[in-house]
Order: C-alpha cells, then sequence, then structure tokens
C-alpha cells in the first residue's frame, strides 16, 4: 500500500471539512483534503437556507446565493401565520449549495491546502492508542495517510469518529428523514422562507418552501425517523404536500437526506482526532439547520489544530479547547433548540395545534438568528419559555 | 438479541436502485456498518447485518426491504 504524510488530513468537503482546512492551511499547515464524491457539492442534499448570521464568520460570495430573503414564515397546522423579518431588510440567504461548496474548498486550496475528489477514508490507523491518519481509496488505489491530526467531516454518516472510538450512533428518533422536490413555475412567495407545521402534513417535522429566484423554490419534507416506514416515507408527504400548494409545478430535481436532530455529541476529540459539522451532530434540532454550524465549528477546529500541530501536542486533552470553545459558541443554542423541539414532540395533538395558535403577527428583529427565532417563540408560549428559561436566556 | 446470519437464517436486505436516491439515510442509521454509500452507489454486506429494519424504515422513498430466507 502507498503511504504518505501531511500535518491535517480532512476528510469530507462539506462546509465543515472545507472551513477546517482553509483555516488550518492559511496557518502554514500542510493540509489534504478529501472527498468521496467526484465533485463537490454533488449530490445537494439541502433547502439551502441560512440565516445573515453566517456573515459574521465569512464573506459570501453573490454567486452563491440564489436569493436574498426578508425572513420566515411559520404557517401553524390550522392555518396560523407567523412572519418573522429583519429590520434591516435582509435575513438571510438561499444559497446555491454547489456553488458555496466549491467556492470555500476554492479558498481551501488557495490557502495551500491540497485537495483530491474521488477519495474515500475508509479506515482511521491507530498507533498506541492514538489516531495516527487514514486509510484511503483513491479512485482505486488503496493508500495510507498519515496525519498528526485527522479531521472526521464526514457529514451525517459520521463513520470517521466512529472508527476512532467515539459514539456517534442515532436512534431512529433523532434523525429526520427528508425528501426535496426544486421545482419551477410555481407561485410562492419569493422573499420570505416558509415552514409548515402539522401533523397530517409532516409528523415529527415539517414541511418548507424556500425560494430560489425566477419562480422556483426548494419544496421539502422532513419527518422523525422513529414514524417513517411502510406506507409513511418523507416521499409520500411531501407528493401529497405538493398536490395539495403547486399541482402545477414542475419538479426540476429530486433530492433526499437524512439531518442528525440528536444535539451536539458529547466526546468530538480523541487522540489525534476531531469532529466537526454534521458528524459532531452539529444541527440544531428545532430547524434542522447545520450550515452556520458547520463554519463556526470548522472556523475553531482549524484554529485549535493549527496551535496543537505547532506546539507537537495533538492528544485529546490539547484537543479539548476545540470542545471548550465550540460549546460556548453555539453547543448551548443546539441544546436550547433539542430542548424546544422534544417540547413540540411531547405536546398532545390539540396541544400542539394550541401552540400554533399562539404564533400569529408580525416580529421585526434587530438581528435575525436562530437564537432570537427561538426566544421569540418561548415569549409566546409561557410552557415553553419555562423549559428553555436556563439554556437560552 | 436480534436474528442474524449467525443463526441458520439466511437474512437479505433488498435494494430497488431504480428507485433508491442514494442519499445515505440508510448507512447513518445502520449499526453496524453493513450498509455503506460509496458516491452514487449502495453497498450492503449482508454477513454485518443484524435484521433489525432500520435501514428499510427509515429510507425516504421505501427502495430497501428485508427478506428471510431459512437454510434447511
Ligand atoms: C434535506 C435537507 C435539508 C437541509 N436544509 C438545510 C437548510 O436549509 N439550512 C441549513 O443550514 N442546513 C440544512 N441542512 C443541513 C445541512 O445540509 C448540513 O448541516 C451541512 O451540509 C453540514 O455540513 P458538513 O460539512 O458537516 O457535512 P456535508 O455537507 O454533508 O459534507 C460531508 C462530506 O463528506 C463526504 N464524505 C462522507 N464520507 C466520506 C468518506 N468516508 N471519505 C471521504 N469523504 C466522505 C461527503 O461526500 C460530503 O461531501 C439540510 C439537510 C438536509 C438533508
Amino acid at each position: 500500500m502507498e503511504e504518505e504524510e501531511h500535518d491535517v488530513v480532512v476528510v469530507g468537503a462539506g462546509p465543515a471539512g472545507s472551513m477546517t482546512a482553509l483555516v488550518a492551511a492559511d496557518r502554514g499547515l500542510d493540509v489534504l483534503l478529501i472527498d468521496r464524491n467526484s465533485e463537490i457539492g454533488v449530490p445537494v442534499r439541502c433547502a439551502e437556507g441560512v440565516s445573515r448570521e453566517i456573515e459574521k464568520f465569512i464573506e459570501i460570495d453573490p454567486r452563491c446565493v440564489c436569493t436574498e430573503i426578508k425572513g420566515f414564515i411559520t404557517n401553524g397546522p390550522e392555518g396560523t401565520k407567523l412572519v418573522v423579518s429583519a429590520s434591516d431588510d435582509v435575513a438571510g440567504y438561499v444559497l446555491d449549495r454547489r456553488t458555496f461548496d466549491k467556492s470555500l474548498a476554492q479558498e481551501a486550496a488557495r490557502a495551500g491546502a491540497e485537495v483530491r475528489v474521488k477519495n474515500r477514508a475508509y479506515g482511521v490507523s491507530k498507533s498506541n492508542g492514538r489516531v495516527n491518519g487514514v486509510y484511503v481509496n483513491a479512485s482505486g488505489e488503496e493508500v495510507c495517510i498519515s496525519a498528526d491530526v485527522v479531521v472526521a467531516a464526514d457529514g451525517v454518516e459520521s463513520r470517521v469518529g466512529r472508527w476512532a472510538g467515539l459514539d456517534t450512533r442515532l436512534r431512529l428518533e433523532d434523525v429526520a428523514t427528508c425528501a426535496q422536490y426544486l421545482m419551477c413555475d410555481i407561485e410562492a412567495n419569493s422573499d420570505y422562507c416558509e415552514q409548515y407545521f402539522g401533523w397530517e402534513i409532516a409528523p415529527g417535522g415539517y414541511a418548507w418552501v424556500f425560494p430560489k429566484g425566477e419562480h422556483r423554490a426548494n419544496v421539502g419534507i422532513g419527518i422523525g425517523g422513529n414514524i417513517s416506514g411502510e406506507h409513511h416515507r418523507a416521499i409520500d408527504f411531501l407528493d401529497a404536500f405538493v398536490h395539495e400548494k403547486f399541482p402545477n409545478g414542475q419538479i426540476i430535481a429530486r433530492i433526499f437526506g437524512a439531518v442528525p436532530l440528536s444535539g451536539p455529541v458529547y466526546r468530538t476529540v480523541t487522540n489525534g482526532l476531531l469532529m466537526v459539522g454534521d458528524a459532531a451532530r452539529h444541527v440544531n434540532p428545532f430547524s434542522g439547520g447545520g450550515i452556520l454550524e458547520a463554519i463556526q465549528g470548522g472556523l475553531i477546529a482549524g484554529d485549535v489544530i493549527a496551535k496543537a500541530v505547532r506546539e507537537k501536542d495533538c492528544t485529546a486533552r490539547r484537543l479539548r479547547e476545540y470542545e471548550r470553545r465550540w460549546w460556548r459558541e453555539f453547543g448551548r443554542v443546539l441544546y436550547a433548540g433539542l430542548k424546544a423541539k422534544n417540547y413540540l414532540l411531547k405536546l398532545s395533538p390539540q396541544n400542539f395545534n394550541r401552540f400554533f395558535r399562539s404564533l400569529t403577527g408580525e416580529i421585526k428583529l434587530k438581528e435575525y438568528t436562530e437564537r432570537a427565532l427561538m426566544k421569540e417563540m418561548a415569549k409566546k408560549n409561557p410552557k415553553m419559555l419555562l423549559s428553555l428559561v436556563r439554556t437560552l436566556f | 438479541m436480534e436474528r442474524d446470519n449467525r443463526d441458520n437464517k439466511k437474512v437479505k436486505i433488498d435494494i430497488d436502485r431504480y428507485r433508491c436516491g442514494y442519499c445515505g439515510a440508510c448507512a447513518t442509521v445502520c449499526p453496524t456498518e453493513a450498509i455503506n454509500l460509496v458516491g452514487m452507489w449502495v453497498e450492503i454486506r449482508e454477513d454485518e447485518c443484524v435484521a433489525c429494519k432500520a435501514c428499510v424504515n427509515i429510507c425516504p422513498v421505501g427502495a430497501l426491504a428485508l427478506t428471510t430466507q431459512v437454510n434447511l
């Protein structure tokens, strides 16, 4: 088997992996970024919505934006509407992930990282109880790549961390299983991302319509993994939703995927390895959004790795700085999201409807963030507020 | 313990490759890594399967089915 050596090997060129590679390479490390797919950003497994908060961390190239959005509309089961928008007019973006993911990998390359596609990791190598590399199938050739730090950025499947001994298992109830169509020729609200709740529409999840400009939209549905089964498939619910709302629209792409809604994994580092993004379950369980957290986590991970490699100490103890920092920066918000999701799912159908009856009207937020949105919902629902009070405020 | 291929029953996961969306939801919930998503291909290693049906249930399009044959 061929062998080679790098300071850092990043498995997975999604936003989390590319961001980590970008920061580490920018700080002078020898970084290899690999992805199993033959094209970065493809296939898309995302509704592509992100709040403007992301601009605190990276500059968004206008070419990666399909449309700007003014806010978010939450549609309750009985037709109630809550419109939340930003006071400065732009609350967020619907991205083009094909372009966005590629441009991040390109930035990593520009910073000095080596990028290889169609390279799939199939194991980690270890010595003396620490991870020291990955085994890769490089378009048919087997290669052993050793590195001081392995970054598990392999998305929702999260196998790399598991090979290293981290617990990334998910129960069915902690996964949303999704179907989405990119539709054209439809009359959807082109300024707002809309969510639709209801046990009949999307049990244990919600449906969404995210505008992509030019009368196109991502129309999708996620349902609870424990509810999915024969005759209760995400695609069946999506077909029913589309039939009802956009009977004359055309479907120009179909995508499927799973979203981890367990809340963050407790242990995300071990000797010689750390996990970022979906692999670490850095997704808000209330919204299912994980782009922002992938970027934030990648920034922290890259910084900690740069310091650890320079100090020649890549033990779990050293890498734990990453864990402390992600927890402080966004871990608590994800945890609040988990509580909010659990609160909603535990409600009886009547109370579920009652909850959404309280969500009406219009709210303008000074700054549109997931945290602010959850806060507003909680303010309208005193009981939910109680369950969130310690984590959110 | 679940039935598995260590008994005399042979478990088989059937995949309808025309229906499959190659999204990896099955690989995400498989407790024994018997299912792998390799690019646009799903690889199934039946000797690792414990017949828990998690993959069959989670599949957003219903492309997977589990069949059990008893070996005589
Ligand atoms: C239907 C759906 C809708 C969503 N909508 C939104 C949304 O609107 N807003 C939002 O913020 N989030 C959304 N998400 C979540 C979001 O897509 C993820 O949180 C985000 O992509 C996570 O980024 P990541 O870099 O961690 O993982 P990914 O983007 O999944 O990247 C992981 C990469 O690792 C590669 N890989 C995996 N295994 C290996 C291996 N063994 N070897 C080499 N490479 C490997 C994969 O090919 C992939 O490119 C949605 C998810 C789904 C499924």
